[in-house]
């Protein structure tokens, strides 16, 4: 038995040694070639597409081998910032606009300024924000690749049902409210309501849609202080948090959408539960192949007092690390991703919104096989705004979440308090900052 | 009939009927709790079986759904997509027949307000992908036959060196029949590597790819082959197109084929979405090397604390012990900057050499062999033994019971890593199952929230931890007879 034992300790040995003796041997591969890497998290079923438009680029540049590492979306910002402190990181790499100016002033991201400056390189077939996301104090860090927009989908079949006219054109704060309240139903009629108006977001920056349709700004012009406690901005912030406290149009968590755990959050849209959900352009997507009811993309209702709309923008993109050896290299590589073969990428992919207005307004995006109009999706940047990222947001989007919570859920602010507090805390928090 | 009324009154006279009664109650409620526990693990395996379909429904389902046998039905295929290397595409329509809406039997469309509705006889009306102006219906009757095809030529700008792949929204209704395609450039055919199994509901956007070099992750479901050997991209300024066309066809397939194809279909998908036999040996190599090494230095380790005498014994294995009190975050960074010095990182020897030494398994295994009499050991002194025979022929075939479930803790701990391993690698191909799970499940991903798929992944990642505990379970029960002497 011992024998046996030993023989098979070694043997795994051996295997051992064999099989991380395959470690080395891909490195030295290719030679005479510059290699770069490169970094983004790319689910299984976009990994092929990653790869395809790596090799036409690598075709067009036959002197550069770009080393593609896919990798999970869980955890990415934490895991690339890990690499970085060790010197690891890849030349190029996928960024999020939410912790974007933070890692600029931790100096992570080169300055691509010289570069556009030196080519010329033209930035106006891209959509102004997306562009705007990239840039800090005056610089550019980076390249966008997509954005989106948070929109309402509605359920065409429920509207129709209770006789409710969705006219988008017009829809003002009370329309919506009163649309709301019809949706919001007991349709088996045990006392309980089991169909709401909306599902909605409580995020920060879904709570300041309604702020900058009423013509706010959460921060001054250079991003140092907090403008948020005028009384326009608090009569904005009080009709979003009616919505929970006094409306009650809301489905309240995703537990209530049909007890017990929903590990699938946009079920109760899906379910007939909700007649309109408001999320991000993404959800499009998910409902490619769904074939229950029918379904329409809505912009936000517009401020009464002001006449106009808005909506919170989102995007990514790409940046270069600034420790990389080859920025040259790496900057071709940024130009290809952002480029128009990139870009139908990003269309074909089909999540977000390619940030290239060629390819966002063509046939790529606007999809004819499709069941949804996407050019909706893109018209939303009419009225979209930038987030107020600054260097410290995951701070900033704390504050706002906790008031929110204790404004719309434990309800001991009314949100004339929960505004004040608000920038009180974040203008500490940006004092801190400088 | 009286003796036996006897026997009969004799036991219920010795055992009451509360104790009867109290027995099988204890015993009931022991099973109820033993099948609530097994609950979960039902709900991934049903979960594993499940199609898309069933898993989107809410509140879930414990049903799987059964296919129906495929007799009389209309294929519907939409939007027939080229697309070139560079990622440009091109609808399908110059057909020189041309697509119309149609009305299958039994199956009807209607359209309103930009969208278009089919309705099947005694099914609920559904929602199609825009309007079918470019949809192609099949009607097939397999009493009569079990083939059926269709064939068209096209033109579009497509040159086959540049060809991509084709795309083609399919129409499914849980039937099971094979699809199966052509493509067909003037003398070059390339045909699917393997039959498409349409054994889902509902629209699907289904690709077959000319370029098979990268296999996984892309929504293939089925990779074209040049009949003629792999396609050469040659850069031509020749405008000439040849004439190109394209073949679909279907086949039934038998019932129990189709049972069996329906059962593994989330397993294909998975094998197929990432290169899970690629995690599946580095999880297994690294699991069995790593445990083989924390046992062997666990026990030498072990041994010295708890029988060789040397100064500060005592005091160097607190020592050693309370590196076990430190949480595994808190060191993750200093292993991590070694490993880097080393030149580890991003290679398998990051992932097995940190992990070759335990202090728990040292401590275990040191009180195991503390608890072991010493006069066993002293009559192997006396009859001549070494002190590494002692340990090798003594202490060691004693210890089996602590050894193997060491061995046990060991392989679940580096079978389950998945900070450490998502952490030290970069290249998919050092990477581990469960970095594969969490890459399959990861934010964004379509494969999020197929959960059918992710329960199917979990299975199979599940399969070497219950063998390897089902073949220790021997040595747990044995370890109770082993100690052989008393004090």
């Amino acid at each position: 038995m011992l024998m046996k034992f030993s023989k098979f300790c070694v043997a795994t040995l051996l295997l051992a040694i064999l099989f991380s003796g395959c470690a080395d041997r891909t490195a030295s591969e290719e030679e005479g070639k510059t290699v770069i890497s490169f970094s983004a998290p790319a689910p299984p079923e976009h990994r092929a597409v990653y790869q395809q438009v790596l090799r036409i680029f690598m075709r067009k540049h036959p002197e550069i081998k770009v080393k593609f590492y896919p990798t999970t979306g869980q955890n990415y910002e934490e895991r690339i910032q890990t690499e970085m402190l060790a010197g690891e990181a890849p030349d190029v790499l996928w960024w999020q606009d939410e912790y974007f100016p933070g890692m600029v002033e931790a100096g992570q991201f080169l300055d691509i300024t010289p570069f556009i400056e030196a080519e010329n390189y033209d930035l106006s077939d891209f959509f102004e924000l997306s562009v705007k996301e990239f840039g800090h104090k005056g610089r550019q860090y980076g390249l966008p690749q997509a954005w989106g927009a948070s929109v309402i989908f509605y359920n065409k079949d429920l509207f129709e049902q209770y006789g409710i006219e969705y006219n988008d054109d017009t829809w003002t704060w009370d329309a919506f409210i009163d649309a709301c309240q019809r949706l919001t139903r007991d349709i088996d009629g045990d006392g309980k309501i089991d169909m709401f108006g909306i599902q909605a977001n409580q995020g920060s920056s879904y709570s300041f849609i309604p702020l900058w349709a009423a013509g706010q700004e959460i921060l001054n012009e250079d991003k140092t202080k907090c403008v948020i406690n005028t009384p326009e901005a608090v009569r904005a912030y009080r009709w979003w948090a009616e919505r929970w406290t006094k409306h009650k149009i809301q489905i309240e968590s995703f537990a209530e959408a049909g007890g017990g755990v929903v590990s699938i959050p946009d079920q109760a849209f899906a379910e007939g539960q909700v007649g309109m959900y408001e999320t991000g352009a993404f959800f499009a997507h998910q409902l490619r192949s769904f074939t229950k009811f029918r379904w329409g993309i809505a912009y936000m209702p517009i401020c009464p007092y002001t006449g106009k709309r808005s909506t919170r923008y989102y995007g990514d993109g790409y940046g270069i690390w600034s420790k990389s050896k080859h920025p040259k290299e790496a900057w071709e590589l940024l130009k290809f991703l952002a480029g128009p073969v990139g870009q139908r990428m990003m269309a074909q992919l089909g999540r977000s919104v390619p940030a290239r207005k060629s390819i966002a307004y063509s046939k790529y995006f606007d999809r004819e096989d499709t069941s949804w109009e996407e050019h909706r999706l893109v018209d939303a940047i009419k009225h979209a705004h930038l987030q107020p990222i600054t260097t410290q947001f995951r701070e900033f989007d704390n504050i706002v979440g906790q008031i929110t919570d204790r404004v719309i859920l434990t309800q001991d602010l009314t949100p004339e308090e929960g505004l004040a507090l608000m920038e009180k805390e974040i203008n500490k928090l940006l004092a801190e900052g400088s | 009939m009286a003796k036996k009324e006897n026997v009969f009154s004799k036991i219920l006279g010795r055992v009451s009927i509360r104790r009867i009664l109290g027995n099988s109650f204890a015993r009931a409620f022991l099973i109820l709790g033993g099948i609530t526990m097994l609950l979960p693990l039902g709900w991934m395996v049903t979960t594993a079986l499940k199609d898309e379909w069933t898993i989107q429904n809410y509140p879930g389902k414990w049903k799987i759904s059964i296919p129906q046998i495929a007799v009389k039905d209309t294929l519907l295929l939409d939007y027939i997509l080229v697309m070139n290397d560079e990622l440009e595409e091109w609808v399908l329509e110059d057909f020189e027949e041309k697509i119309t809406p149609w009305q299958g039997e039994g199956v009807g469309l209607s359209s309103s307000t930009g969208h278009t509705f089919l309705e099947r006889q005694g099914q609920q009306k559904e929602v199609l992908p825009k309007v079918g102006k470019r949809m192609l219906a099949i009607d097939y009757d397999f009493t009569q036959n079990s083939q059926r095809s269709w064939r068209r030529s096209f033109k579009t700008p497509l040159r086959i060196e540049n060809a991509l792949n084709i795309s083609f929204w399919v129409y499914g209704n849980d039937c099971g029949y094979e699809l199966s395609l052509e493509f067909i450039d003037g003398d070059r055919i390339f045909s699917t590597e393997e039959p498409l199994l349409v054994n889902f509901r509902g629209w699907r956007k289904l690709y077959a790819v000319f370029r098979p070099e990268d296999r996984y992750g892309e929504r293939v479901l089925f990779i074209a082959r040049d009949k003629s050997g792999p396609i050469a991209f040659k850069p031509t300024d020749d405008i000439h197109i040849s004439p190109q066309e394209i073949k679909f066809s279907f086949t039934r397939i038998s019932y129990p084929k189709v049972l069996w194809n329906k059962a593994l279909n989330n397993f294909r998908m998975v094998l197929r979405s990432i290169p899970f036999s690629r995690y599946y040996a580095n999880t297994l190599l690294i699991a069995f090397v790593v445990t083989l090494g924390q046992v062997m230095t666990s026990a030498f380790a072990a041994y010295a604390f708890a029988r060789l005498e040397f100064p500060g014994r005592d005091k160097i294995f607190y020592g050693y012990l309370a590196t076990m009190m430190i949480p595994g975050a808190v060191t993750m960074i200093p292993r991590f900057i070694m490993v880097k010095w080393f030149g580890w990182f991003d290679t398998l020897y990051a992932l097995i050499i940190p992990g070759l030494s335990t202090t728990y398994g040292t401590f275990l295994l040191r009180q195991f062999f503390k608890a072991l009499p010493k006069d066993l050991e002293d009559a192997a002194k006396i009859d001549g033994c070494s002190l590494f025979g002692i340990f090798w022929r003594i202490i060691l075939p004693l210890s089996k019971p602590a050894l193997i479930t060491l061995a046990v803790i060991s392989f679940m701990g580096s079978w389950q890593m998945f900070l450490w391993p998502l952490i030290v690698t970069k290249s998919q191909e050092y990477w581990t199952l469960q970095i594969g799970l969490a890459y399959m499940g990861g934010r964004g991903g379509e494969m999020g929230s197929q959960y059918n798929l992710i329960m199917a992944g979990a299975l199979l990642v599940l399969i070497p931890q219950v063998i390897i505990f089902m073949a220790a379970q021997k040595f747990f029960q044995r370890g109770i007879v082993l100690s052989g002497l008393k004090e």
